[in-house]
């Protein structure tokens, strides 16, 4: 360790916020500039360890260690691998795309600032923290700002949205700190550290594995969402102003998912095996339930929160099947939801902008007026609902090649989410941009440059992991194949 | 010829007894401030009287007596600036009517 | 590398198009030509290479796309007698069609852009023609959709285009789930997708091979409107019609075709499978064919007549002929993007395609006429243009199918066939007829010849549509076949009455239709007109089909997803909210208690000082005479005190 790199990032977001709070608030310029140079930086410096991680080692990488809160053993403990590394990068790129969309906003900048940075704190933390105390903290640090910037610059029914988030997800982590304390308890030393936990295995008898596993299960489940647990999110996403929806969808999902890979699984290999079938199910209720929902949206912003509930469960569908294929197809699956449920998010906003609705059937013929948008709009749309050559294709056909050997009955089922998926959104683009123009339209402005910015390093992604996987696919492996030796099923795929 | 003490104390007492009495009815606030203002002279009367009586060094009562003169004078600017204060206010300066202090 | 070139080139100018179409404007299709010339060539040269006897016969190239763990994916581009056919169909037959296009979509607001999606398509198609792995079939399969899609929808102002592009995409969706299982279901069961060296791949497939390939069928189905995936291509006519000629007659839809004679060796063990194949390729030739009998729609005439042809193919390929199959496909698609593209220059002089508003249109549109009727008349199997040798070849194909459990199977699909080409001869011959021949039924109509930029593509494609089709006869000693190679050509011809069967029966439905629609001879008895015009209806609608699935699949499926949206409105979310003003109530029981008794508590220690306070306060008037009293009062007590009273 050389240069603490992992704390620069983590904490160059937080320095910022607090640059900020000492910006007198009429100096909207000067906030912006602070805001977007330090999510530039970060993307800069993530984007630095993307090129400079070396995927030929499983282990981690600019690990930084350092004992924090001595007594009982807990460490300021930070590292990345091939699992977290394109999630921090994903976040990086997110917080900063969603600063620029964040320039529409008028009230109260500075505070708002303040929040978003000290969010982006927390989401880069969850994913770099290797001590179970540390990686609580970030967790729970996310919630907080999370709460007031959908419960101060939300939509209409704000307040509701925010405090069920909150309640919702504070209800999961309860569960999680009660597993996280039984392990820490369990081990000799006592320790939070999570790849000694995961050396060591939790010395606990199956039946308390069970419930500790379910524990986490509840939380990770509850950020996730999985069906049942998912109601949170539509509201949150429609009442959540838009920079925040990108990152809500784009990121906080992802959290979840991102705890069954670094804590669940490797932690409790058995019960992951156990659970392997209920995750299948769940996975497959995901994909269809969610899609069933969204076709019947009349709301954009919903359908497309109900889009991510489908999604999300590809991620499941390709966790299930414990195999290398999907694996990689629901770690792929996580990062390219990320950026295009994000550009979806971004292109609601837009649209919304200027039309102060998102009643679908408000629209209609909006492709001749305004093609530049309806061009994005189709291309990150289809990059959804699974087109190859698109990022979102090799996600879901590496987590269905995944589950297949496991659970080939589940999957079958679950292809019908592809069509369902392709349903919902072609009636979408349909409903928005083909037809006659409405009338009431005829003045629309087109996409601005401000927000072609925002979209384009989106696109940029879309297309290159749509096209050259690889790349991203070679980082994960390392990770990945340990994780399955770990596992100790057979291998295939 | 000397006069002997108590015709000092009780002419004395008398200037304090017609102070006191003063302070405590008059509604005007500058009566009050008079009748204060003899309630200090009484006692300035009884320190002169008292040096002489008992013979302690010469001047002593006096110098304490002069004290008192200089701070009533200094208390009486003070009250009647702050009795003007009030009048500009209020337009009154009974002090019946001035209660600020009321709990 | 050449390989990676020819779907690179389209693709390139699909980038160049999309980004710079505007500026460039009217030049813009002359970059897609050059780059689709540009494919020509080279596929030209690969076939040229692998006709020499010492090339290697199959040229590949891959590259490692998806490294997982210890099995890798890589894709590749292969070049083998069967993709370059097929290549070479597209990539010819596409360039003309995309010459017509300069003239048909002239003066169109998004005139580069029409250019850029035909680039694009063609990048796709050569992509899946081109595949070496069923992945990267795959993946130009759902590029080809997605073009299809967009390309329909051109005029996506018309509501009809809406609707009919997303009609068609969902539709092909639905067929393309049965490719991606069968992906899947081989990927599991030998973890070789290639598609090289099939025939190892079925017998490792063991008895799951059928499955298999009756979900690639399945899969071909939706992309080639076979039934009961066949809805959305008469629909898909609402895009321009070189669109149509191009994707839904040509290439596009041959597509399933290419990929059932491409994996053929996994339907190959199994008779079942093939019996499958060729009875849904019948039955969905023979029923497009009636409903193209009855359409009046020039369009949809040629769209049912699509579905029919590419149900013959099926029909051919299911008797087990690969060469049979993918020769009809390559005369097909000739003669029926002549049609479409004759239909074209039809409906770019009219401004309407009905062909009951038509007629005598062959002395204001010579060229077109005479290339159509060529064309029409190589579609109905007359030798020796190109349709009669391929309909002779997937006749004897099916003659000789055998089935071990089903022997008279041979005989039903040759009856079949010959039902089915009888139809074919005449519905297109009506199609001649009322669109050209006759007196003009539209007075207003001022029909005008198309412009060479149109015409021109049309004399080379009716050149092929007549020529073709020698390739494969046996007086150039059916040299396709072997060329192919994909099986032993036949080594028995079939018996000689088959040729005559075949020229007969088309004969017989060009000479009904002849005297129907030519002469005007009443067919229907009178008796039977009511019975017979209600039939026509029937046939008219497509079986009503469309709203039979209307009822049936897409009505539940729109009810099902609002009952699960109120499903998790009000019992999941519910649930939730039930959950929370439970917690709401406990926490409000808690404050009851809370104030009454705890604070209850609290509060009765302050109220008490508070109320002693209140008592006290009467003492403080704010009069300072008051407290000067009470000083005054004080201090006498005092020293009353001090004395010791």
């Amino acid at each position: 360790m050389n240069h603490p790199i992992l704390s620069w990032i983590v904490f160059l977001p937080l320095a910022a916020g607090l640059l900020c709070l000492a910006v007198p608030k009429r100096q909207e310029s000067l906030l912006k500039a602070i805001a977007t140079g330090a999510t530039l930086l970060v993307l800069v410096l993530s984007a630095w360890l993307f090129f400079r991680f070396d995927p030929g080692l499983a282990g981690f990488q600019w690990e930084e260690k350092v004992s924090w809160i001595a007594p009982i053993n807990v460490w300021y403990h930070l590292g990345v691998d091939g699992l977290s590394l394109p999630l921090v990068f994903l976040t990086a790129l997110l917080s900063f795309v969603a600063v620029i969309a964040s320039f529409r906003i008028k009230e109260r900048l500075k505070e708002y600032f303040f929040l978003y940075l000290l969010l982006a704190t927390g989401m880069l933390g969850t994913f770099v923290a290797l001590d179970l105390f540390l990686f609580y903290i970030f967790w729970e640090l996310v919630l907080v700002p999370m709460y007031f910037l959908i419960g101060i610059w939300g939509g209409p029914r704000r307040e509701y949205a925010a405090i069920k988030f909150f309640l919702y997800t504070l209800a999961g982590s309860v569960f999680m700190l009660l597993s996280i304390l039984t392990c820490y308890f369990a081990s000799a030393p006592h320790s939070f550290s999570i790849p000694l936990l995961i050396e060591q295995g939790v010395a606990l008898a199956p039946n308390v594995k069970t419930w500790v596993f379910l524990g986490f299960f509840l939380a990770f489940a509850i950020k996730v969402p999985i069906f049942p647990f998912h109601t949170w999110l539509p509201d949150a996403h429609v009442e959540a102003p838009t920079p925040i929806s990108v990152l809500l969808a784009g990121v906080l999902l992802k959290m979840g998912s991102y705890g069954f890979f670094r804590i669940s699984f490797p932690l409790l290999p058995q019960e992951a095996v156990n659970f392997s079938l209920a995750l299948g199910v769940l996975g497959f209720i995901n994909v269809v339930y969610g899609a069933l929902v969204a076709m019947a949206q009349t709301d954009f912003k919903k359908l497309v929160a109900y889009s991510s509930v489908s999604h999300m469960g590809f991620v499941l569908l390709g966790m299930s099947g414990l195999t290398a294929a999907g694996f990689n197809g629901a770690l792929l699956e996580m990062f390219n939801h990320g950026i295009i449920t994000g550009g979806m998010f971004l292109l609601v906003g837009v649209l919304y902008d200027r039309t102060h609705t998102r009643d679908l059937s408000a629209f209609g013929g909006l492709g001749s007026r305004v093609p530049v948008y309806a061009g994005l709009l189709s291309f990150f749309a289809l990059a959804s609902l699974g087109l190859p050559g698109l990022s979102g294709f090799v996600g879901e056909f590496l987590a269905l090649l995944g589950c297949y050997p496991t659970h080939p009955v589940i999957t079958m089922l679950s292809v019908l989410g592809l069509v369902l998926g392709a349903a919902y959104f072609l009636l979408t683009l349909q409903k928005i941009l083909l037809g006659p123009l409405n009338s009431k339209w005829a003045g629309l402005a087109e996409i601005s440059r401000r927000e072609i910015f925002t979209l384009a390093p989106l696109m940029l992604f879309v297309l290159w992991f749509g096209l050259w996987p690889k790349w991203i696919l070679d980082l994960q492996g390392p990770a990945l194949s340990a994780l399955l030796v770990k596992l100790a099923v057979p291998h295939s795929w | 010829m000397i006069v002997p003490l108590p015709y000092f104390l009780v002419v004395g007492a008398g200037l304090f007894a017609m102070g006191l009495f003063g302070a405590l009815t008059r509604r005007n606030a500058i009566g009050i401030l008079m009748g204060i203002e003899l309630i200090l002279n009484a006692a300035n009367l009884n320190l002169v009287a008292f040096n002489r009586a008992w013979g302690t060094p010469e001047g002593t009562g006096q110098v304490m007596a002069l004290f008192v003169i200089g701070i009533a004078a200094a208390a009486a600017v003070v009250g009647l600036a702050l009795i003007l204060a009030i009048f500009r206010h209020r337009q009154t300066i009974s002090a019946d009517e001035i209660r600020l202090l009321k709990g | 590398m050449t390989l990676l070139l020819i779907p690179g080139l389209p693709l390139v100018s699909f980038v160049i198009l999309i980004f710079f179409g505007r500026r460039l404007g009217r030049l813009s299709p002359w970059v897609s030509l050059l780059a689709l010339a540009g494919s020509v060539f080279l596929s030209a040269r690969l076939f040229v290479s692998s006709l020499h006897p010492f090339s290697p016969s199959a040229i590949h190239f891959s590259f490692l796309w998806l490294p997982l763990g210890g099995r890798p994916i890589r894709l590749g581009f292969l070049a083998d007698p069967l993709s370059l056919t097929m290549c070479g169909v597209v990539t010819v037959v596409g360039w003309f069609i995309m010459l017509y296009s300069i003239g048909y979509m002239k003066g169109d607001p998004r005139f580069s852009r029409f250019f850029a999606y035909l680039s694009l398509f063609f990048a796709s198609m050569l992509t899946l023609v081109l595949a070496d792995h069923l992945l990267l079939l795959y993946i130009g399969w759902e590029l080809v959709g997605l073009c299809s899609y967009l390309l329909i929808g051109f005029w996506f102002e018309r509501p009809a285009a809406a609707n009919a592009c997303k009609k068609a995409f969902i539709t092909t969706r639905i067929g393309d789930l049965g490719l991606l299982l069968a992906i899947l279901l081989i990927a599991k069961t030998t973890g070789n997708l290639s598609l090289m060296n099939l025939s190892e791949t079925a017998s490792r497939l063991g008895p799951l091979a059928p499955v298999a390939a009756l979900l690639i069928f399945w899969g071909a189905a939706g992309k080639s409107a076979q039934i009961p995936l066949h809805v959305w291509l008469p629909d898909a006519m609402e895009g321009p019609t070189p669109v149509s000629a191009l994707i839904h007659a040509a290439t596009m839809v041959a597509a399933g075709v290419y990929l059932v004679a491409r994996t053929l060796p996994l339907f190959l063990p199994s008779p079942d499978a093939l019996l499958v194949v060729a009875a849904v390729g019948g039955a969905t030739s023979f029923f497009a064919a009636t409903v193209a009998c009855a359409q009046t729609d020039l369009k949809r005439i040629l769209a049912y007549s699509t579905i029919s042809q590419l149900g013959f193919m099926m029909l051919g390929l299911g008797c087990g002929s690969a060469g049979a199959g993918m020769f009809h496909l390559v005369t097909h698609a000739w003669f029926k993007a002549l049609l479409f593209l004759g239909a074209g220059s039809v409906i770019h002089a009219l401004h309407h395609q009905e062909v009951t508003r038509m007629g005598g249109l062959w002395k204001a549109m010579p060229v077109t006429a005479l290339t159509f009727t060529l064309g029409a008349i190589a579609m109905a199997g007359i030798p020796p243009l190109s349709g009669f040798w391929s309909k002779e070849e997937i006749f004897t194909a099916a003659f000789g199918f055998s089935h071990p459990n089903l022997p008279w199977a041979g005989q039903a699909l040759f009856g079949l066939a010959s039902a089915v080409a009888f139809l074919t001869a005449f519905y297109i011959t009506r199609a001649v007829l009322l669109t050209f021949a006759g007196p003009s039924r539209d007075p207003h109509a001022h029909p005008h010849e198309s412009p060479a930029v149109m015409t021109v593509p049309l004399l080379v494609l009716a050149a092929g549509a007549a020529g073709v089709g020698l390739v494969g006869s046996p007086w150039l000693g059916q040299l396709f076949q072997h060329f192919l190679g994909a099986e032993a050509p036949h080594g028995a011809r079939g018996p000689q009455w088959i040729a005559a069967c075949s020229i007969a029966v088309a004969a017989a439905g060009m000479g009904l239709s002849l005297l129907r629609y030519g002469l005007g001879v009443r067919l229907s008895p009178g008796a039977l007109a009511p019975a017979f015009s209600r039939a026509r209806g029937f046939i008219f609608e497509a079986y009503r089909v469309d709203k039979f699935y209307q009822r049936v699949v897409i009505d539940p499926v729109t009810r099902l997803a609002r009952a699960a949206f109120s499903f998790d409105g009000r019992v999941i979310d519910g649930l939730v909210n039930r959950t929370g003003q439970a917690g709401l109530w406990a926490s409000r029981v808690k404050g009851w208690v809370d104030q009454t008794l705890v604070d209850g508590a609290v509060n009765g220690a302050a109220v008490t000082v508070g109320k002693t306070g209140a008592w006290l306060r009467l003492l403080q008037t704010g009069l300072v005479q008051n407290y000067l009293l009470i000083a005054a009062i004080s201090t006498v007590a005092l020293f009353l005190i001090l004395k010791g009273v």
